[in-house]
């Protein structure tokens, strides 16, 4: 597309809005800017709308990617505050560019925690969580991560604000909640988040069992979670241990419950007498061993993440452990059991090529209807370039998803 | 386009027995349950809107051909369920062609493993749940309503049924949808395309009011049918005591199917008890007390009145809404379960630890199951107000605990010098609850009738917005909210315009309702 602006001018109309403020050049032609407060992030896309040059949102995962000509880089580091914390209904307003790990020590301050965790890097921005395809974990007991937002204001390309009440549920038409946040930052920039969060829990308790039935295993958790809500459980496959007690490929899974008393007695009783004797699966002592020699998303090889519905799960993980077991992968592991699908992460041979991790999974859920790469099917993509083009006729946040082509892999 | 020629292509795509053309079917269908088109029913304005005609597809590819015409020519296309809505919905603004789902009544799939059906969006809803309560299951949604209002009807509108507090809204529930648009054909969300939970078009669709496209299939989550059920009452000094006990309840994890705490009057009018705190029956107080004005409202609330007497009484509703504070009764919560037979009481229990705590007075068992056995009684007991030449309408908004109480005595500051008005506090959440206002108003002219209706809801939905709370939780918007929306959702008319112009280029489905701009 062409533009209407050169960097220059572009500079000259960002220090009208940011006077003083030092902007950066990037490597191709670009500028750093980094907006404090609500006003100017708004004069900012405001800017950008005017002269047609793509927005695009510093994250993580930015630097793998290979910019746009001339475009405004946002980083959101400085806008970052707490705006509000109501502990009776159990909600925190936050600026988007807030971190997982800022936030979660401010919480532990207030004895409150997030209902759901980043697998990977805490140091992710709020926005960036929210609007990359991961499910994020505490699925069981406390669902999506995106269905822990209550609120959100957000700036559409031409900078106009759309802000939702702040209101536990809500009959007002459409939501657009989950549209501005899972369309992958294509139809606004998230700028104000009110998320909900919880008591921290007074005790953790964490189970792990190894056995070699993974088709019975993943029927067995959606039946178990929902009767003991677990934060969270995950089943782990990974190479290392595949000939444990030669036994053939071995199967790993963790259980994470929060509670007290007797209460957490009891739920920890069910699962030992779910699983144990009806699987003949050995119970491993020491967890938090286990949770350390599997890293996924932190580890070395490429990863990416998969959504999976209940019915194709099993058939999905078989072809994972086939994959395995031929060393094309290292590990997977699967979590996050909500409404009907679970999220499976799968992480490639540490020695493959850099840059490979977009396309070295792409065939493992051909021809499997439910399961797909990230967070929509093609369809529903196809849907979204639609929408983004109605709404942001002039590309500035449709560059966005350049951030995570290859962003998949962290 | 001229009706005739409207008929006569509908003639070409249906059969004679899909089309109704009459006076009478054409003049039923122009209002929906909106209490302001009984109030001009009132002043014997019978169809201030109405259709070129009804028309019952039977199958999808009925609804396809429909939504195809109406497109091609430009002519608007109204989706109707079983028109229980509450804010003229389904009223045809603009004329048009009124589509009747109720013909597409299917449980097309029970899928046990899953624990998920597939429906039509025309089922009747008692019939749907009695069908799945004799598999075991339940889908869990009781809408006082649920007899007269269908699936379709539900998704539309994201209702809520009474058990939402452990079952979620219709939005939990909702899985996938069919969905037939005029801009993109065929559209499938949710597991119906392949995609997720949290499949971002699943939420655009539903709470749509057919304003995209006409629903023609969804699934749905179901549970196990509950083995066991129990209910209770307990009195609260005040509104704010009782409050204070459902938050704890809400946010001590427990997912109780029923929490839903009564004001004053509501305590009264519902019937659930005649009896003050201290044993003194409420028509003796009336009998009793020294200002007939206030023995007046009394006796109104003791269920002893006469149209006269409540006319008298509704032309100075700020007296009768002053009395709440003086009434001699303590605010009703009822707390009920439903479940396994190890789950039930385990919950109760635990509820009742904690009312006790708050400093709540067991009422036992009685005022809770009667509440079961009337629950869905107040629908119908509306038309004997509307008969007297009164008008009676509820507000359900929802906000969250912080600010619950403040907005309850916003609204009922905002709306008492209009309306007599009374509330409960109900579906309630972890993070908040919403509160269900019920009003009477009375004026002895039709046209001065409509005009109290609107200062009232004005006057009303003014104190919401500026509160920061949602106009509604689970009525909808139709064309009666859409007023408030620029308010509830700043910003968000650029998305809805989005959205119709990739769904609906030509802006046939159902106009005039959500976002529209004009006179309303």
């Amino acid at each position: 597309m062409e533009r209407r602006t050169s960097l220059a001018a572009l500079r000259r109309d960002l220090q009208r809005v940011l006077p003083g403020h030092r902007m950066k050049g990037t490597k191709g032609s670009g500028l750093v800017v980094r907006p404090d407060k609500p006003g100017e992030l708004q004069q900012i896309v405001r800017i950008a709308w005017d002269a047609e040059v793509p927005v695009l949102p510093m994250g993580i995962a930015h630097e793998q990617v290979q910019p746009p000509e001339l475009h405004l880089r946002l980083d959101m580091g400085r806008f970052n505050r707490i705006l509000g914390y109501d502990a009776s209904s159990g909600l925190v307003t936050v600026q988007a560019g807030v971190t997982l790990e800022g936030l979660a020590d401010w919480l532990s301050s207030k004895k409150m925690t997030l209902p759901v965790h980043c697998a990977g890097d805490d140091r992710i921005q709020l926005w960036e969580f929210l609007t990359r395809p991961w499910a994020g974990g505490y699925g069981p007991a406390m669902g999506h991560k995106l269905e822990q937002v209550v609120a959100l204001a957000a700036l559409l390309p031409t900078g106009e604000e759309i802000t939702t009440t702040v209101s536990p549920r809500r009959a007002a038409g459409p939501d657009p909640t989950r549209l501005l946040l899972g369309g992958g930052g294509r139809f606004g920039l998230l700028s104000r988040v009110t998320l909900r969060v919880v008591d921290a829990p007074v005790r953790v308790a964490r189970l792990a069992f190894g056995g070699p039935h993974l088709a019975r295993y993943l029927d067995m958790f959606w039946d178990l979670s929902e009767r003991i809500r677990p934060v969270e459980v995950r089943i782990i496959a990974q190479r290392r241990t595949l000939d444990v007690n030669n036994e053939g490929t071995w199967y790993t899974h963790l259980w994470t419950l929060w509670g007290e008393g007797r209460d957490l007695v009891r739920r920890k009783e069910m699962i030992i007498k779910g699983v144990t004797p009806a699987f003949s699966t050995l119970r491993l002592q020491n967890p938090y061993e286990f949770e350390g020699v599997c890293p996924l998303a932190g580890g070395e090889g490429p990863y990416t993440e998969f959504t999976a519905q209940r019915r194709d799960l099993v058939r999905f993980c078989a072809r994972l452990s086939g994959a395995l077991l031929g060393e094309r992968l290292d590990a997977f592991r699967v979590f996050g059991f909500h409404a009907g699908a679970a999220s499976v992460g799968v992480q490639g041979d540490p020695g493959a090529e850099a840059g490979a991790a977009g396309s070295c999974f792409d065939d493992l859920a051909d021809g499997l209807d439910g399961v797909y790469p990230g967070c929509a099917p093609p369809a529903l993509l196809e849907l979204r370039d639609k929408l983004s083009d109605m709404l942001d006729p002039r590309g500035i946040f449709s560059q966005t998803h350049l951030l995570w082509s290859g962003g998949d892999a962290s | 386009m001229e009706t005739s020629k409207v008929l006569d292509d509908m003639r070409k795509l249906f059969s004679g027995g899909q089309i109704g053309a009459d006076a009478a079917t054409r003049t039923t269908y122009g209002a929906d349950l909106w209490p302001r088109a009984q109030i001009w029913k009132q002043g014997g304005e019978f169809s201030r809107y109405s259709g070129a005609c009804v028309v019952w597809p039977e199958s999808r590819l009925d609804v396809e051909h429909a939504v195809g015409w109406c497109h091609d020519e430009r002519v608007p296309l109204v989706p109707v369920g079983a028109g229980s809505g509450v804010c003229g919905g389904a009223m045809p603004i603009e004329g048009g062609v009124q589509l009747d789902l109720k013909r597409m009544r299917g449980l097309l799939d029970v899928d046990r493993e899953l624990m998920e059906i597939e429906v039509e969006p025309g089922i009747n809803g008692l019939l749907l749940e009695e069908r799945l309560q004799r598999q075991g299951l339940t889908l869990g949604h009781y809408p006082s309503s649920i007899a007269c209002s269908t699936a379709g009807g539900w998704v539309a509108t994201r209702s809520a049924g009474q058990y939402s507090s452990k079952y979620g809204k219709i939005e939990d529930m909702v899985s996938g949808l069919e969905v037939i648009t005029p801009g993109q054909g065929r559209v499938l969300t949710g597991v119906l395309a392949g995609a997720g939970p949290v499949d971002p078009w699943t939420p655009i669709f539903v709470g749509s009011e057919g304003t995209l496209g006409v629903v023609t299939r969804a699934r749905l989550r179901v549970h196990r049918a509950p083995e066991t059920m129990d209910f209770r009452g307990w009195g609260f000094r005040t509104p704010q005591d009782g409050l204070a006990c459902m938050q704890r309840i809400m946010k001590s994890r427990l997912r109780p199917a029923v929490v839903r705490l009564y004001d004053p009057f509501d305590s009264v009018l519902v019937g659930f008890h005649r009896s003050t705190d201290d044993g003194q029956d409420v028509a003796m107080a009336a009998a009793t007390h020294k200002d007939p004005w206030i023995a007046k409202v009394l006796t109104l609330l003791s269920g002893e009145f006469e149209d006269k007497g409540m006319a008298l009484l509704l032309r100075r509703p700020e007296l009768i809404n002053r009395v709440a504070h003086w009434l001699p009764v303590p605010c009703l919560l009822v707390v009920g379960d439903e479940g396994s037979e190890a789950e039930v009481p385990r919950c109760m229990d635990a509820m009742a630890t904690i009312a006790r705590e708050q400093g709540g007075r067991d009422l036992g068992p009685g005022p809770g199951w009667s509440w079961y056995r009337n629950r869905y009684g107040v629908s119908y007991k509306q038309s004997k107000i509307f008969m007297r030449g009164a008008f009676v309408d509820t507000m359900e908004v929802a906000t969250t605990w912080e600010q619950v109480f403040q907005l309850y005595r916003k609204v009922v500051g905002a709306m008492s010098p209009h309306v007599f008005i009374m509330a409960h506090f109900s579906h309630a959440y972890p993070e908040g609850c919403s509160i269900y206002f019920s009003f009477v108003g009375y004026r002895r002219k039709a046209a001065d009738r409509e005009r109290l209706y609107r200062r009232a809801w004005r006057r009303g939905l003014e104190a919401v917005t500026r509160h920061g709370a949602t106009i509604s939780h689970h009525h909808g918007i139709g064309r009666h909210k859409m007023g408030a929306m620029p308010r509830e959702m700043p910003g968000g008319a650029t998305v809805f315009q989005g959205l119709k112009q990739v769904f609906d280029p030509r802006g046939v489905m159902n106009p005039g309702k959500l976002w529209f701009d004009g006179e309303n």
